[in-house]
């Protein structure tokens, strides 16, 4: 998805535009459910954030500068509300250990239960953002606040145990 | 990885859920009073969409995968309808389009295409292919995006991965308001048509195309007036002239032709020049000018030679760079748009001959600017001979008595006779080229086709 096509689309939401509103989450829902999900492994939950997030960018969406980083503002959004969900989840629940079980809506041998399990949360989101995102590594660093040499080197990792993962899976 | 997208995508799709009615409802608020909107929406919003949430069924799951898999049919039609309309600008106006293929429109003051000139090779394959004369600015780009889509200059698809940058430059001359104003509605249609068609692209514009420029564009047109003549003429003049020199040539498909016409037509005014003043004068002085004037003929011809020997003959060492040129230039581009559609990912493989296509493309382009600029090196020196020729006989007319005040008349009224008659003289003696270089833009046009990058409305964009 190129980065004018999510500025147009933007910019005709602000203009009030309900349609471009559809495409826009058409278009991005599944990158933003699957970068949600790295923060909350669990299908539910991460429905519950994504509608947040789509609300917050109808009501947020003229302070999204035109021209600027669609992509970029679309992800903040998610990674707030995504935080702001494990606060509220820390303060419900505040020391309990987490534990990695099947999602129902992911069962064995998808892509996101492989994920879950073989990968470290900055893993699951190097690939997410790569892979789906079509983010450079030398942005996923920037976007990551690490180096890009972690990058690249975790996401060639990342890689590989996922590939390895998604064939025992099949076996 | 593009195996890894395509199955981590399918898994997604099925799996979120449909926008709730809640969220889609919400509406969206006005700029101005954005902070008090978010804050009473926000409030009203958490207790309805904890509702939402506890009603979501099954069938919202599915009624989300059947809304993604029909939303580009039938949602981005709407989505990309009301475009703001472009205010209109009162003042002609200078558009060059760049996206490799270059070309420049000459605008009247209702934006509406006056005039349509390829600025370079490939241009000639965008202007040869439709009518732009008549048509909005924003739809001429439109059409300009569509041709350069079929050509295979802008690509569907992996574009990124197969080196295209699918960038669509943009200039303007004249006041900076109205520009930014016509620029704001040209690019919200190009963006529209790059969504519709699946392109990755881009549309920037560039520096403004200054009066400076348009001078110098004007006096390559207008060899035969000097050049603080169009130095003097205001903005409006050097649009409105631009666009009838571009009207004179708007049917001569190659640059090398055009200059031709620009130049020999520039000749044939001076030579018509030349003929009145003889004919006016004392039998001594016309015995003089008969010598000169036979010696001007002389270099005349041989410029006009030396031009179809190297530079416009089918023969010509530049028409044959240039035959080479295009024919690697469809090869390139057919492969490079058959590959931006590969369903698994671009090997190394493939990105090598790529490469190797690219290596023989910016060769045949060297060679290609090799033999234009050998040959105008030469026909630099020939046309300083005329200039000189023409000069000296104009300087020494007082000296044979002639007071070229006092033919001025007969002198303007044939040189208009001449400028008026070029064009049909110009296009007899070279109708073969013409048709020539209309039917190789054709050819490769037709050529260039059946590349599968030819994204249908509808086709839509990758996905996130």
């Amino acid at each position: 998805m190129g980065v004018n096509i999510l500025d147009v689309l933007l910019r005709r939401v602000s203009e009030g535009n309900d349609d471009a509103f559809e495409e826009l989450y058409v278009q991005t829902g599944k990158g933003v459910y699957a970068f949600v999900y790295t923060y909350l492994h669990n299908a539910a939950d991460t429905e519950d954030v994504v509608q947040t997030v789509y609300l917050k960018v109808k009501l947020g969406i003229h302070t999204y500068k035109h021209g600027s980083n669609p992509k970029a503002w679309l992800l903040q959004i998610a990674k707030n509300q995504s935080l702001n969900e494990l606060k509220k989840r820390r303060r419900e629940v505040p020391t309990e250990e987490i534990e990695i079980v099947s999602d129902p809506q992911f069962g064995e041998g998808t892509v996101m239960d492989a994920m879950k399990r073989c990968l470290s949360e900055e893993e699951q989101r190097i690939v997410t953002l790569h892979v789906l995102w079509a983010y450079k590594h030398k942005e996923i660093a920037e976007i990551l606040h690490c180096p890009i040499g972690t990058v690249t080197s975790k996401y060639k990792r990342a890689l590989e145990k996922l590939k390895e993962k998604l064939k025992e899976d099949e076996l | 990885m593009k195996k890894l997208k395509n199955r981590w995508e399918n898994e997604l799709k099925t799996a979120i859920p449909a926008l709730s009615d809640s969220v889609k409802n919400t509406a969206i608020p006005k700029a101005e009073n954005q902070s008090s909107i978010v804050k009473t929406s926000s409030l009203k919003e958490g207790k309805e969409r904890k509702n939402m949430l506890k009603k979501r069924t099954i069938w919202a799951v599915v009624s989300g995968g059947v809304a993604c898999a029909c939303a580009l049919a039938i949602i981005l039609p709407n989505a990309l309808k009301d475009s703001p309309p472009i205010v209109s600008a009162k003042e002609m106006k200078v558009m060059n389009v760049s996206c490799n293929p270059s070309v420049e429109f000459v605008l009247d003051e209702n934006n509406v295409v006056v005039s349509a000139n390829a600025l370079n090779e490939e241009g000639n394959l965008v202007v040869s292919a439709e009518v732009f004369v008549g048509k909005g600015a924003e739809d001429a780009v439109c059409l300009f995006a569509e041709i350069a889509q079929e050509s295979g200059f802008l690509v569907a698809g992996e574009a990124k991965s197969v080196g295209a940058d699918n960038q669509i430059s943009i200039a303007f001359s004249g006041d900076v308001t109205i520009a930014e104003t016509l620029y704001g509605g040209v690019r919200a249609r190009v963006e529209e048509y790059f969504l519709m068609h699946g392109i990755d692209g881009e549309i920037q514009k560039t520096d403004a195309v200054t009066e400076e420029q348009l001078e110098n564009i004007l006096s390559e047109c207008m060899p035969h007036i000097e050049v603080e003549k169009i130095r003097e003429m205001n903005y409006s003049t050097l649009v409105e002239t631009l666009a009838e020199k571009r009207k004179e040539t708007e049917n001569i498909f190659s640059q090398e032709l055009k200059t031709a016409y620009y130049e020999m037509k520039a000749f044939a005014i001076e030579q018509a020049e030349l003929e009145t003043i003889k004919a006016n004068a004392n039998a001594i002085t016309s015995a003089i000018l008969d010598g000169v004037y036979t010696e001007y003929t002389k270099v005349i011809s041989d410029i006009e030679n030396f031009r179809m020997e190297y530079l416009v003959g089918k023969d010509s060492p530049y028409q044959q760079a240039l035959a080479a040129y295009r024919t690697a230039k469809i090869e390139y581009l057919n492969y490079r748009s058959e590959i931006a559609q590969l369903e698994q990912e671009v090997t190394q493989e493939i990105l090598d001959v790529l490469s190797a296509y690219e290596e023989t493309l910016d060769s045949l382009h060297n060679q290609l600017l090799q033999a234009g600029e050998t040959a105008h090196e030469s026909l630099d020196v020939m046309k300083g001979q005329v200039k000189e020729l023409f000069v000296g006989i104009s300087d020494r007319l007082q000296e044979w008595g002639i007071d070229k005040e006092d033919i001025a008349e007969n002198i303007l009224a044939e040189r208009n006779k001449a400028d008026k008659e070029f064009l049909a003289k110009f296009t007899e003696k070279c109708e073969k080229e013409i048709n020539e270089a209309h039917g190789h833009w054709t050819a490769m046009k037709e050529a260039l086709k059946g590349n599968p990058n030819k994204g249908g409305e509808g086709s839509g964009g990758e996905t996130a």
